[in-house]
């Protein structure tokens, strides 16, 4: 009798299990949730977003690279711990064929030299959109020419990048662009105007060029026969 | 009255000879729907030509961990299509555009779109890019009937050029609803890549009654299985620049 009781019981058990595994799994495909409630992405007329960030660093230097030699000649450290802390604020206001947007950056850090901070207005521009082929700037912009994703050897009207974060948010230019485009059905299917006027006078785009000028930048894109092609 | 009668006597025979006539007419010419035409049937019964699309795709690991992402979607026509990501918010702002056989991204970041190719993944996971951007399969396809069972056609669909992710597709389509229930995706080789599952049957409204979730596994990725769900698939006039590079950091405008 003890020995059917021993062989019972885990059969008991093994059929108990099957059983639990049977309803668990129905329960499983019973309750695949195919449900999608769009009203959360319905489009707004404002809309914000950003981020903050905390970063610690630790670089060991190659103290007989010719850069260290160059950069370094002052404070002369093998390593160099550093905090940083950045923040980031986006906003866009949309009306009708209007557009207002804005990106405000702040960034402070420490490390083994000192203490550093910067807090600027990143872009802040107007956009007019009165028809899909055509768009109008004014305001601070950043504008993305180039092609390349780190180092951009056309992007003549924008900062450079930092290639150690290449998505990383720049600082503008203040001028105005027109964007136009038009696109056709055979092998040239697509032309894009972009042109740009950035002044340089006191205290607006002093870092760009020349004092007292206004400079002129035009972008041709084409897609031809399946090819990009940019003349800039 | 008796040459009345009889004239609406032959009158009432002509009538019904008539209905019968057109009646045969019409089955014989849904009985002799060839290949093609199933397609394009297919294709007008999925989707309309020109329309506006919200969706959610979540990608499923073998561990259980999932990751969505929620896109609005426009196309026009049988090769333009974008799509915008709307959610994560890591992801908000990118883009692809497609023109025929060319495909890019937009990183609003990096500000100029790069070309990608239809069997990479934008979202990871089972659904390549030629998924997400899906043209009419009519346009992709040239489709022969291997099979007619009662409820369903089978369709050998084999690739018009060779630049089209999938050298053939075998598709089962429910005969009732013209709308595929199953797609085995193979390469030139004869190799199974993927096997998509239409399933859900709902009203979009303006008479698109559809299917409103698309599963896919794959025998090259074993645990992983990637869902989408449509929500609103609506007809929608959109001009011909919306489909170009200058245009996309401004697709959100269309919503």
């Amino acid at each position: 009798m003890r020995v059917i009781c021993d062989r019972t019981f885990p059969r008991l058990l093994f059929l108990f299990s099957i059983i639990i595994l049977f309803f668990s799994s129905l329960a499983v495909s019973a309750g695949e949730d195919y449900s999608f409630d769009i009203e959360e992405f319905e489009p707004k007329n404002f809309e914000w977003g950003g981020y903050t960030e905390v970063r610690w660093e630790h670089i060991d230097f190659n103290t007989d690279g010719a850069f260290y030699k160059l950069n370094q000649y002052k404070d002369r450290h093998s390593t160099l711990d550093r905090l940083t802390g950045t923040m980031q604020l986006e906003t866009l206001y949309k009306k009708g064929i209007w557009a207002f947007n804005s990106v405000l950056y702040a960034k402070a850090s420490q490390d083994d030299m000192g203490w550093s901070d910067t807090a600027d207005v990143f872009e802040a521009g107007l956009s007019l959109k009165p028809a899909p082929f055509v768009t109008v700037d004014l305001g601070k912009k950043v504008f993305k020419w180039g092609t390349g994703y780190a180092w951009n050897p056309a992007g003549f009207i924008d900062r450079p990048k930092d290639p150690n974060d290449p998505e990383e948010a720049l600082e503008g230019y203040i001028g105005a662009g027109l964007d136009l485009i038009k696109s056709f059905g055979g092998a040239l299917q697509t032309v894009a105007l972009t042109t740009v006027v950035l002044p340089v006078w006191q205290d607006i785009n002093e870092d760009f060029g020349e004092a007292n000028n206004v400079n002129l930048a035009a972008k041709l894109y084409l897609l031809y026969r399946n090819t990009d092609i940019d003349f800039f | 009255m008796m040459w009345f009668k009889q004239l609406f006597k032959i009158n009432s025979n002509v009538i019904f000879s008539v209905v019968v006539f057109l009646c045969l007419l019409v089955t014989s010419t849904a009985a002799a729907l060839d290949g093609n035409e199933i397609l394009l049937q297919v294709d007008r019964n999925l989707q309309p030509e020109s329309y506006e699309m919200y969706r959610k795709l979540i990608n499923i690991e073998p561990d259980g961990s999932k990751k969505e992402y929620v896109l609005y979607t426009v196309k026009k026509g049988q090769d333009r299509m974008v799509a915008l990501f709307l959610s994560p918010a890591s992801e908000k702002g990118r883009s692809t555009l497609r023109l025929g056989d060319n495909m890019w991204l937009y990183i609003p970041s990096v500000g100029k779109p790069l070309r990608i190719t239809s069997l990479q993944s934008v979202v990871g996971g089972v659904f390549n890019n030629s998924d997400i951007l899906r043209l009419d399969y009519s346009a992709e396809y040239d489709a022969v009937i291997l099979e007619k069972t009662a409820d369903k056609y089978i369709l050998n669909c084999k690739a018009k050029t060779s630049s089209i992710a999938y050298d053939s597709l075998k598709m089962e389509v429910d005969k009732k609803t013209m709308v595929p229930v199953t797609i085995g995706c193979y390469a030139a080789s004869g190799m199974l890549i993927k096997t998509l599952y239409y399933k859900n049957i709902k009203d979009f409204g303006d008479d698109l009654l559809r299917p409103s979730v698309l599963e896919t596994d794959s025998p090259l990725y074993k645990g992983y299985k990637s869902i989408m769900i449509y929500a609103r698939i609506n007809k929608k006039k959109l001009a011909d620049e919306v489909f170009t590079l200058n245009y996309l950091p401004r697709v959100d405008e269309l919503r």
